[in-house]
């Protein structure tokens, strides 16, 4: 089966979603700080979960260019990681890139605990926030 | 509702006569998002560099959105359950004071929590929140308990301040305040 690509606008409080299956990039980019994340996050986490087990892949790219998660998003965003990282599973490679402001020190640091926790390396790229 | 617990005790608490923005009333999603479009469009704001910016945000959310879900109903609506106090201190630095309504029973462990934070350093913290987080994944919690203090925390510039307010009806106040530097 043909795996659809997920597309979801940005709003004021979360981020565009733009899992492209055309690409095999999936990029999650602007402001996460929704009141309920695990709801805005469920249709993404069982995407991935559907993804990983299907497909035929062998790398995809994973595009992080957010500027601001609340600890809801942290907690949900791991769960969707931990869903899709199962890919490795079946000899998927998965390439995290981790943007954040070259002045944000403090969202580097998120994205290091949330590499630690996934057990899972991540690319770190300072850029200038006006950039992405 | 009387007792221990006075309108006027909270609303003492929040004056301090240089407030910028206050809010009384129910800590909504519609709030949240205005709170976040006054951050994002305060001229004085756009000054300061985009992560300071980010921290003051980070505060704020995390304090309104702990509001938001761990304020219990209240059976009497003449008392506001949340308030929210932002307030500049100086061109470096805004001070975040937010109260709302909990249950007593949740007194002694949330005090608890707040002295262990408030004992730790910045590293801890971090320790803390990887710990916690790590809690939170493991026992499938759908929320995130715990974590929004340490947030708090670590976007703060000092200590968590706080204060608990005893009301009728196995109800406390509670009011909570932290800095946060811009520069």
């Amino acid at each position: 089966m043909l795996m659809e690509t997920l597309f979801i606008p940005a709003t004021k409080t979360t981020p565009q979603v733009d899992f492209n299956t055309a690409t095999n990039v999936f990029e999650l980019k602007g402001r996460s700080i929704p009141a309920d994340a695990m709801m805005f996050y469920q249709p993404l986490e069982r995407w991935c979960e559907y993804y990983a087990t299907n497909t035929t892949q062998t790398s995809i790219a994973v595009e992080v260019k957010l500027d601001h998660l609340n600890t809801g998003s942290v907690r949900a965003l791991l769960s969707a990681f931990t869903k899709l990282l199962k890919a490795r599973d079946r000899g998927v490679k998965v390439q995290i890139n981790w943007y954040h402001d070259v002045e944000d020190e403090d969202m580097m640091d998120k994205g290091e605990e949330i590499a630690l926790i996934l057990d899972h390396p991540f690319k770190y790229i300072a850029v200038r926030s006006e950039d992405y | 509702m009387s007792g221990l617990f006075e309108h006027e005790q909270v609303m003492g608490l929040m004056r301090t006569g240089h407030d910028e923005w206050f809010y009384f009333g129910e800590v909504s999603e519609d709030l949240i998002n205005s709170v976040v479009s006054m951050v994002d469009t305060k001229p004085e704001l756009q000054a300061v560099s985009r992560p300071a910016r980010r921290r003051l945000l980070s505060a704020l959310v995390e304090c309104l959105q702990n509001m938001r879900n761990n304020t219990p109903v209240v059976p009497n609506d003449s008392i506001p359950n949340s308030i929210v106090f932002i307030r500049k201190i100086n061109d470096y630095e805004y001070g975040l004071r937010c109260g709302n309504i909990m249950m007593t029973a949740d007194v002694p462990k949330l005090e608890e929590r707040i002295k262990e934070i408030n004992s730790a350093d910045q590293e801890q913290i971090k320790e803390m929140y990887m710990k916690q987080m790590g809690v939170v994944l493991g026992d499938g919690n759908r929320k995130s308990a715990g974590l929004g203090l340490l947030e708090i925390a670590r976007s703060a510039s000092g200590k968590i301040d706080y204060r608990f307010i005893d009301m009728d009806g196995g109800f406390t106040f509670f009011c909570v305040e932290v800095n946060v530097q811009l520069n």
